[in-house]
Formats: structure tokens, C-alpha cells, sequence
């Protein structure tokens, strides 16, 4: 445990030392005020015009899994792929620690700087409790479900950064995988408008990521289902990561 | 010893051949999956198999590596172990589903049942005499996210009402046949119906819901549970308007109306059919939720046991309407105007039909045989919500008189009255022959065309109708008049439908989070301050200030 807090106190100070990271949160930050202002705006105008939209709790969470096939390789593509094309992976590795140590603590550090991001993102939710009455409970699901998924897609963008040094190759891979998971719902309602077995539509959306979000937890509907499954992902994906660092042991 | 990777490479990398062969494997497995007889999917196995061949010929060290040695003994101990993991998270994550736990934090009506809602399919559930309720929900594969929603307000449905309500969720692709059955065509459509005698759902009685709404599926639900079963009695008369009759003075409109749009019983039958020893017809029926007795038009009185029946009737809490035949029909006292039953009824009711005719010069309908009303009672639940800009059309009506002193335990209200200029005449000849002078012994108006009486003590209620104008198909849809309203309020007054209806007929309180957003130019211009200037801008300057400082810090670490 005080290697996994040592390696976590480590990747997270050198987050908030990168500019990267602040330009990550600033180009986030902008790009979710512009899209809140049209939404404010297109509120007004509904209202104008007779009808009206109520205040959207989960505004900001719903955007930023969305917008996580691109923030959440960034974030990880360069935790293992640096170290391995730096030679300093195999440096860790002669350290008395286990190799899951350094990648949960690397882990940890990555989804506690998406949380920071999440709690930034919380202005949208207050700003509109000044306009309107957004739901809390369906703030309190969209933020916690926007968390989990947080932490699955690090996860698995974190495999693709044991498998390759290159850190473009990992972003581009890593951000594929999550492309591909989050649009597993409409791959699975095609699979189903084909006229096959839902049974295989069912496993493909039960599959993708936005299934256990969209339609549940950002509309305040908490599924044991949901939860357990963005903590076996993270479980799974994290248990293959150490796995494929590991290779380099008996591959050496 | 290990395997190493020759210099002398061939131009495709055995590798990649690897890769594609895993990919077109995979891509296999899925068209296979889709659909079997698929040219695609025998496509791919085969480049999977040739990428294979391809890679074993070109990369034949690769394969003894994978075969013998440290790869085999590290990698697939590691590769065993790792499906052993990904094995046992598959299956915590299956018992977890099946074990359906959830919480619902969101206050939205759409997928967590109401408090209206959920009290009045609580009290289906702690009634026992109440039937349960089958709703079949259409699903599909092509809208799964509203499934999963469903499921769980469905499931809720079912624990609230402590199983009355049963749910099944029905594919539409694989259920073609039930879903014709039932009418439904697209997905989230819901089919209520009552369980039949066989303990199926009942087919022929229940309801297809083609749009999800809370509110919509809890009413049809209740509806089902209680389906409330009112009877209309149409009395036989001579020279009456039949119930289907459909010219101008039918009543087809008033019966199909009840039967189609209320699912009320309607029944065309003679007053002495309910004492005949064979007849399976009673009044007064406890078990049925509410009766009412139309008797409308008549030339003859009626005779001493058709009296009876219908005196014993409201005697004991009986419900009836009376509309009286135009005067000019005949001339001799009408069924309503007869002596013998007007007295009874101004003896137990204090109000009865004057055997005359309502004439009014100044405020008629085409000819002065054909009064208006616009005097309507603005506290009666009949007349309240016309008596402002609304008239009745009456077709040479009779009047009615009003005892000063109501019996004990009756309350007569007058619903519509002539006005002040209408007179009433009795000789039906001289109006025959166009004489409608006032007669020396004439009532001026106004003079009381509707009237209701209700006995708060056997609970009889009665609504007498100066003329059959007040049901005959001919004046609905006239613009301003309502005199269908009032009588088809006046049958809803009768047997209570409308509070029984409000039982089953639920409205979801507004949320507050269900109010529209609205920003002022002050609040706009605080927001668009915020959050694109001051908050990205300012972590921008953070992220500068500490680029900066670790620039300005980085020589000093060197030195």
C-alpha cells in the first residue's frame, strides 16, 4: 500500500507540474462553457416560444464521457509507453515492488486528476441552480457514473500503454477502443435491426459503456449492475495492464 | 534458448499476419452471430485461416516460440491466469445482474413511480376483491436504453401493488404473433387487460397504450383493476326516441357515447321486464358501481304496475331521468305529465310536469315553440360549467312545478328556466292551428324547464327535462347550445361516474425540476463571464504560472 501511495503521490504531482495537464482542463473547461451558453440560450428561446427546457443536472458529466475518447488517452499515453521507450520501466522493476504497485498508483493518479476535472465541471450544475431546479439526484447518479466510467476508460486506455512505447500509438489505440465501446450501443441496435438473435444485440450493448451510463446512472437510476461493471473493467483492465508489464520478465 | 526474430524479414511482417488473422477471426464470430448463412462471415474465417497458414510459413520460429520454451511456460501460465480473472469478473458482474438492485435517486416521474401513482396502485394491491392486472410491454433490441428504464419502473409497478400487477416484456422480433394480437407495432407500446377466467390476459377487454406516459399506463392499469361496470336503463315508450334510433330525435349519439367512450351497458328494455320471474334484469344491484333509469318521451301514462316499478325503484335509491314528450305530439297527457305519476313525485320529490306547453316570442330557437334558456343554475354540479354563455333548446316543452316546501331529506334545484317574456299554454289545439295568444289563465315566466331533486336519505336523484330535445341527436353540435352537456352531466350527477372516475383517473403533481430554465441579461452575462472567460482562462493561467516557475526552477535544480 505505501508503494501504490508513494508511485500515486508521485504521477499526480508531476500532473499538476505539466502544462499539458492545465491545458487538457482549460480546452475542456472552454469547450463545455461555449456548449452551455447555447444551452442557456436555446432555454430562453424554447421559453419564448411557449414550451421551455428544465435545467439538465447531468449536462456536464453527460458531455465529458463523451468527450473521453480524447481526454483519457492523453492522460495515459505517456504513464507506461514514456517509461518503457525511457528504459526507466525496467529501472521500477528492479525495485522491491510489485509490478501492479506502480500501475495502480499510476492508475489512482490519472483518475484522481479526471475527479478534479469532474469537480471543476460542478460550476455547470450550480450555475443552473441559480436559472432553475436541477435535479440532485440525478446530479448525484450522472457525477457518480461519470466518475466510474472516468476510471474504466484510464483503465483501458492504460492497457494499450503497456503494449507499445510510442505514446501517439497508444493515444490513437486507446482512443479507438473507447470510440468503439462507447458506440457499442448503436452497433448492437444495428446488429438488431438485421434481423439476427438479440441475444447477440443484448451482449454487444451489454458490452459498450454508454448502456451502463446513458439510460441509468445519468438519469439517477443507481444499477448494482452498472456499478459492478466499471469496477470489473477497472479490475480486468488494470489486472491485464500489470500482466503485460509483467511479460517483460520472462520475455528479457 | 529463445527465439529470435530472423534480420531476413519477409516484406509482410508475420506479425501483422498475426494480427489480421486474429481480426478476420473475430469478425467471423460476429457475422457468423448476426446471421449464419452470411457470405461475409465464411469470407473472413477463411482469411483468418489463410492469415494463419500465412503467418506459420512465413514466421516458422515464431511458431516454435509460441509452441516450446519461456512463452509457453510464462505466457500461457499468464494467459490462463488472466482469463481466470477476466472469468471470475464476467461472472460477479452476471450474479450481480440477475440480482437486480437498484436505487433510483432521480425525483423524475418518467422512471421511479409518482406519489399519486404510487398510492393508487398501492391500494389495487391491498384489495383483495380487486383482479390482477397483466401489462405486456414491446421490446426490442433497436431501443434497449428504454427497456432497461422500463424494466425497472415495471418492476416497481409490481412490488408496490404486492403482485397485482404482473409484467412481461415481449420481443417484438420474436414475437410477431403476440404483438399482432394485442395491435402493437413498435416498441415501449404497453398492452393492460385484466387476467381472463384461464388466469391468461384477457385479449378482448383490455387496452393498447401506443405512447409511454406514467400517468397513462397507472390510469390504464386502474381502469383495468376497477373496471367500473354502469348500466344505462333506456325505458320502452310508446312513441318514445329509441336508444339507436339515429335520426334527429334518436338517441343513438347519448348511447354510443356511453357504451364506446365510457364502456357503460346500455339496455333498451320495457319497465315490467324487471319483474318478470324469468328475467335476469334487477335494479338497485349493490354489486354494480352505478345505475341510471332514462325514460324519455312517452305518449301514454304509464300503467299501474309500470308505475310501480319505477316508484319502488327510486323509493330505494333509484336514479332517473324524466324528459317529457313535445306537447304538440299529443293531446292528451304525455307519460311524464300524467297525473298519477306526477303526484308521486311531487309528493316524494316536490316537483312535477305541468301537463302544458312553454311558449316564448322574445327568446326562442327558430319559432316561438321552441324556447332557450340561458338562465342556468351556476351552482349546480349539472349546470355550473354553462351557466355562463350557453343556452338550452327546448322543443315545446312542458313546465315544471316546484312545491314551495320541498319532502324532508329532498333538495330541488332548478336548473334552467324560461325567460321572463315565455308564457305556458294548455289548449293544444289553438297552438295546432297557430294560435299562440296567452291564454287568461297562462303562467308568464319564467317558468322552470330543468329541475333536480336528490334525496340525501335513500340517495335517489332525479332530473326532470322539460322536452327530449335535451338527448335528441339533432341538437348536439349545435354552436352555444348544450344541451347534450347538461344531460350527459346530469346521467355523470345521477350515478356519481365523475368521482368514481377521479379514483381512477390519477394526474401527477408538476416538480419543481420540471420548471423551464430562464435567464435574465444579468444572469447570461454572469454566466458566459464565468464560464468561458474566468474559469478555463483562469486554469490556464495556472497551468502558466506553473510552467513558468518550474522553467525558472529547473537551472536552479541544476546547478
Amino acid at each position: 500500500m505505501h508503494s501504490i501511495l508513494a508511485v500515486f503521490r508521485r504521477e499526480l504531482a508531476l500532473y499538476f507540474r505539466s502544462p499539458v495537464a492545465y491545458a487538457i482542463a482549460f480546452a475542456l473547461l472552454l469547450f463545455l462553457g461555449v456548449l452551455f451558453n447555447g444551452f442557456i440560450a436555446q432555454a430562453n428561446a424554447a421559453l419564448s416560444f411557449g414550451s421551455g427546457i428544465p435545467a439538465d443536472a447531468g449536462f456536464a458529466p453527460n458531455l465529458l464521457t463523451f468527450l473521453m475518447f480524447l481526454i483519457a488517452p492523453l492522460l495515459t499515453m505517456r504513464l507506461l509507453a514514456e517509461e518503457s521507450r525511457e528504459g526507466t520501466l525496467e529501472v521500477l522493476m528492479t525495485l522491491p515492488l510489485h509490478e501492479s504497485s506502480f500501475i495502480i498508483g499510476k492508475f489512482l493518479a490519472a483518475w484522481a486528476y479526471y475527479t478534479v476535472l469532474l469537480l471543476l465541471s460542478l460550476v455547470f450544475y450550480v450555475l443552473q441552480g441559480f436559472i432553475g431546479v436541477p435535479d440532485a439526484g440525478v446530479a448525484l447518479g450522472a457525477y457518480g457514473g461519470a466518475w466510474l466510467y472516468g476510471g474504466a476508460v484510464l483503465a483501458i486506455t492504460m492497457i494499450w500503454s503497456a503494449v507499445t512505447e510510442d505514446q501517439i500509438v497508444a493515444a490513437f489505440l486507446g482512443s479507438a477502443t473507447i470510440l468503439v465501446l462507447y458506440l457499442a450501443e448503436i452497433a448492437a441496435i444495428w446488429i438488431a435491426g438485421q434481423g439476427s438473435s438479440s441475444l447477440v444485440a443484448d451482449f454487444v450493448r451489454e458490452l459498450g459503456l454508454q448502456a451502463h451510463f446513458s439510460v441509468t446512472l445519468a438519469q439517477g437510476i443507481v444499477r448494482a449492475e452498472d456499478v459492478v461493471y466499471f469496477i470489473c473493467v477497472i479490475i480486468g483492465a488494470l489486472f491485464i495492464t500489470t500482466r503485460l508489464v509483467e511479460t517483460r520478465r520472462w520475455r528479457a | 534458448m529463445q527465439d529470435k526474430l530472423s534480420d531476413d524479414q519477409p516484406f509482410l511482417p508475420p506479425r501483422s499476419l498475426l494480427l489480421l488473422a486474429l481480426a478476420a477471426g473475430l469478425a467471423a464470430l460476429l457475422a457468423f452471430a448476426i446471421n449464419a448463412d452470411a457470405v461475409v462471415a465464411w469470407g473472413a474465417l477463411g482469411i483468418a485461416v489463410l492469415a494463419l497458414l500465412g503467418w506459420a510459413f512465413t514466421a516458422p520460429q515464431q511458431v516454435r516460440a509460441v509452441l516450446t520454451g519461456r512463452t509457453l511456460r510464462f505466457g500461457g501460465t499468464s494467459l490462463l491466469v488472466t482469463l481466470v480473472v477476466l472469468a471470475a469478473l464476467v461472472a460477479i458482474y452476471t450474479f450481480v445482474r440477475q440480482a437486480n438492485l437498484s436505487v433510483t435517486l432521480s425525483e423524475s416521474n418518467e422512471y421511479a413511480l409518482s406519489s399519486e401513482g404510487r398510492a393508487a396502485i398501492a391500494a389495487i394491491g391491498a384489495d383483495p376483491s380487486l383482479p390482477q392486472v397483466h401489462v405486456t410491454t414491446f421490446i426490442s433490441a433497436t431501443a434497449a436504453g428504454i427497456r432497461d428504464q422500463l424494466e425497472l419502473l415495471m418492476a416497481e409497478y409490481v412490488s408496490t401493488s404486492q403482485g397485482k400487477v404482473i409484467s412481461e416484456f415481449v420481443d417484438l422480433d420474436r414475437n410477431p404473433l403476440r404483438a399482432e394480437q394485442m395491435g402493437a407495432g413498435n416498441p415501449n407500446q404497453q398492452f393492460v387487460t385484466r387476467l381472463n377466467a384461464e388466469g391468461q390476459p384477457d385479449l378482448e377487454e383490455g387496452e393498447l397504450l401506443r405512447f409511454f406516459s406514467q400517468d397513462g399506463l397507472t390510469n390504464a392499469i386502474l381502469r383495468n383493476a376497477v373496471a367500473g361496470d354502469f348500466r344505462t336503463w333506456f325505458i320502452e315508450v310508446e312513441d318514445g326516441p329509441g336508444m339507436n334510433a339515429s335520426g334527429p330525435e334518436g338517441l343513438s349519439t347519448l348511447s354510443l357515447g356511453l357504451e364506446q367512450q365510457l364502456d357503460w351497458t346500455n339496455r333498451e328494455v320495457p319497465l315490467l321486464d324487471f319483474t318478470r320471474p324469468a328475467s335476469a334484469l334487477r335494479l338497485n344491484d349493490p354489486a354494480i358501481d352505478g345505475e341510471i333509469m332514462i325514460v324519455a318521451g312517452g305518449s301514454r301514462p304509464l300503467s299501474e304496475p309500470e308505475l310501480a316499478v319505477l316508484t319502488d325503484y327510486l323509493a330505494a335509491g333509484g336514479k332517473l331521468i324524466l324528459l317529457a314528450a313535445p306537447g304538440l305530439e299529443t293531446g292528451s297527457a304525455p307519460l311524464a305529465a300524467d297525473a298519477a305519476l306526477g303526484d308521486w313525485l311531487y309528493q316524494h320529490f316536490g316537483l312535477r310536469f305541468r301537463n302544458d306547453m312553454v311558449l316564448d316570442r322574445s327568446q326562442a330557437f327558430q319559432n316561438p315553440l321552441y324556447p332557450v334558456s340561458t338562465e342556468l343554475d351556476a351552482s349546480h354540479r349539472i349546470t355550473q360549467p354553462y351557466s355562463r354563455g350557453f343556452a338550452l333548446v327546448f322543443e315545446a316543452p312542458h313546465s315544471i312545478e316546484i312545491a314551495d316546501e320541498p319532502p324532508t331529506s329532498v333538495t330541488v334545484t332548478t336548473l334552467a328556466s324560461s325567460s321572463a317574456d315565455s308564457y305556458n299554454m294548455t289548449d293544444f289545439s289553438a297552438v295546432l292551428e297557430g294560435n299562440i295568444e296567452p291564454e287568461e289563465t297562462s303562467l308568464t315566466g319564467p317558468l322552470v324547464l330543468a329541475a333536480a331533486a336528490e334525496n340525501s336519505e335513500t340517495g335517489a336523484r332525479l332530473v326532470l327535462f322539460g322536452s327530449t330535445s335535451m338527448l335528441a341527436n339533432g341538437f348536439t353540435g349545435i354552436n352555444g347550445v348544450a344541451n347534450f352537456d347538461v344531460a350527459v352531466d346530469s346521467i355523470f350527477w345521477a350515478t356519481d361516474f365523475e368521482d368514481w372516475f377521479s379514483q381512477v383517473n390519477i394526474q401527477s403533481a408538476a416538480r419543481p425540476q420540471d420548471a423551464p430554465l430562464f435567464a435574465d441579461a444579468q444572469s447570461i452575462a454572469l454566466i458566459n463571464v464565468i464560464t468561458t472567460l474566468l474559469l478555463p482562462f483562469g486554469i490556464l493561467a495556472i497551468g502558466a504560472l506553473v510552467w513558468f516557475n518550474n522553467r525558472e526552477s529547473a537551472p536552479q535544480g541544476g546547478q
